[in-house]
């Protein structure tokens, strides 16, 4: 052991390798390919939009919808997709490949051509474009931000403020940042790695059921508005008193949000949360899908502050919808 | 905030994965389009690296494979969920860690009880003087480690391979797992004192 009671990094390695390089792997390739070929493959982008629980989604209607979703989308003159440069995008927007063909398909569907941001991006003051984001993000920063990597369903900033600082300095990481996030479920209450049963699609039905989550002290639910689109907001944290455990967290701890192979996120003592679940629309009939906003600081002593940047940043975010195509 | 200061704040990021040829950009293309035989020459190199993570964690060759297999399964199937094409390594990657995650759990769920390796540790009243003697034989000490491993909980045993294995910094392990940077670190921590606590508990 080191002198602080650790195993030493190499004898760690050592050993994982070791245990890596038992079993044989031959076979394994055909048997994979195998499945692969009996597998249907999700198609585009209905994958990441979601049916209400219970209800199919009908091909069909989403056609003719997004028919109509076209119409609408060249009514109000979006220049997005047709590749226009916009005056006053920061550093860190992508630059749309110009395509004189109305395409009504989510901007994403061009990602190989967009050039995602560094991570740890500098935000200065100005508009930004919230790289692969869907729906298309913009956001005006006032002060300075950072980006750190992001996706289609993830993009966080972090406030390049002395407390975060401090933060990076003796420990490596921000107290403090905002995360942006779509189709985020609740988190299954007895710490399974799935999501609760019984929790319906819309920004209604998620911040209701965190609303009363066991183990947490949280505020009533208020209607919001954000970039144009309708939800909820509760503020959040864990209740001293609740002695909520997981058998995998060593301290206190309340399962909150969850998406499948991505994300499992939950309370832990100390933290403040604001969480903002928007309502993604239009979309055609029989298909929800939401964005949630999380502020987050592991220090309370910083969390009105951080309240303070945050909140006016939100109140910049400018969403564009763009429903899927057939 | 000062340059420097900014500058603390920039440095702090996650070493990225090489960027992808266009020709493999172009094959996640075609996968996304259904091409099977794309997605064949896409993961045919990814297989065997993917199956030696999941023997790092699972440490038995039948659920290494069938956790393998489930991870190629998902991929394709999900495939259109990937936005961004440059990204595909990361995105293999957190289905590799989070299936065999969840196939762990699944495993532990049928056991009667869960058993802390610390709580049991403080209950067999074992000493907490943690330096004990060298060992001197470098196989059977690292036989003691991976049965100390064995008795780690599901996240603890992913975030060592991911650490300690496949070397990633924090920054994507946070990401893989979806959790902050801190509890990142924090659990990282956690995980190898439990490990060293598993070792006191081997030793008995």
């Amino acid at each position: 052991m080191n002198d602080d009671g650790l195993i030493p990094d190499g004898r760690i390695a050592g050993m994982l390798s070791r245990r890596a390089a038992r079993g044989d792997v031959s076979g394994l390739e055909a048997q994979i390919q195998g499945a692969v070929l009996e597998a249907p493959q999700r198609t585009g982008p209905f994958g990441w939009l979601r049916p209400p629980p219970g209800r199919g989604v009908h091909f069909a209607t989403i056609g003719v919808m997004a028919l109509a979703a076209a119409v609408i989308i060249g009514a109000v003159g979006i220049v997005l997709i047709s590749g226009a440069p916009s005056p006053g995008l920061g550093p860190w927007s992508p630059t749309p490949t110009p395509d004189p063909t109305p395409n009504i398909t989510p901007r994403a569907s061009t990602s190989a051509e967009i050039h995602l941001p560094r991570p740890w991006t500098t935000l200065g003051p100005g508009r930004h474009v919230a790289g692969t984001f869907w729906p298309d993000l913009r956001l005006t920063t006032e002060d300075t931000w950072l980006s750190e990597p992001g996706s289609d369903m993830f993009f966080s900033v972090v406030p390049a403020n002395d407390a975060n600082v401090r933060a990076v300095r003796s420990a490596g990481f921000p107290v403090t940042f905002v995360d942006v996030f779509r189709n985020i479920s609740v988190a299954a209450a007895d710490c399974t790695d799935a999501a609760e049963p019984g929790v319906g699609p819309t920004a209604t039905d998620i911040v209701g059921a965190l609303a009363v989550r066991p183990g947490l002290i949280v505020t009533e639910p208020i209607a919001v508005t954000i970039g144009g689109l309708r939800g909820e907001m509760v503020d959040l944290e864990l209740d001293p008193d609740s002695g909520g455990r997981c058998p995998a967290v060593e301290n206190p701890y309340v399962p909150l949000i969850y998406a499948p192979d991505f994300l499992t996120w939950g309370v832990e003592p100390g933290e403040k949360w604001r969480i903002v679940v928007i309502d993604v629309a239009p979309l055609p009939p029989d298909m929800f899908a939401t964005v949630m906003i999380v502020i987050w600081s592991s220090d309370e002593a910083a969390w009105d502050d951080h309240l303070a940047v945050s909140m006016p940043l939100l109140e910049t975010f400018e969403f564009t919808v763009t429903p899927p195509a057939p | 905030v000062s340059e420097s200061a900014q500058h603390a704040l920039e440095h702090v990021q996650p070493d990225q994965p090489e960027s992808p040829t266009t020709a493999e950009v172009d094959l996640v293309k075609r996968a996304r389009q259904g091409d099977r035989e794309a997605f064949g020459r896409l993961t045919a190199d990814r297989i065997e690296p993917a199956f030696r993570t999941a023997m790092a964690i699972l440490g038995h060759e039948a659920d290494a494979r069938d956790a393998t297999q489930e991870v190629f399964v998902k991929a394709w199937r999900e495939l259109g969920a990937l936005r961004d094409l440059h990204r595909f390594d990361a995105w293999l990657g957190s289905i590799v860690v989070n299936t065999c995650r969840s196939a762990l759990r699944r495993r532990h769920q049928s056991r009667a009880r869960e058993i802390s390796v610390e709580a049991m540790a403080e209950g067999l009243g074992l000493p907490q003087d943690r330096s004990g003697p060298d060992f001197a034989d470098q196989s059977a000490e690292l036989d003691l480690l991976e049965r100390a491993f064995d008795r780690l909980v599901p996240d603890d045993r992913v975030l060592l391979v991911m650490h300690h294995m496949d070397h990633r910094p924090v920054a994507l392990i946070a990401s893989s797992l979806g959790i902050p940077e801190g509890t990142a670190k924090s659990r990282l921590h956690t995980a190898r004192r439990r490990l060293g606590a598993a070792i006191e508990v081997e030793r008995q």
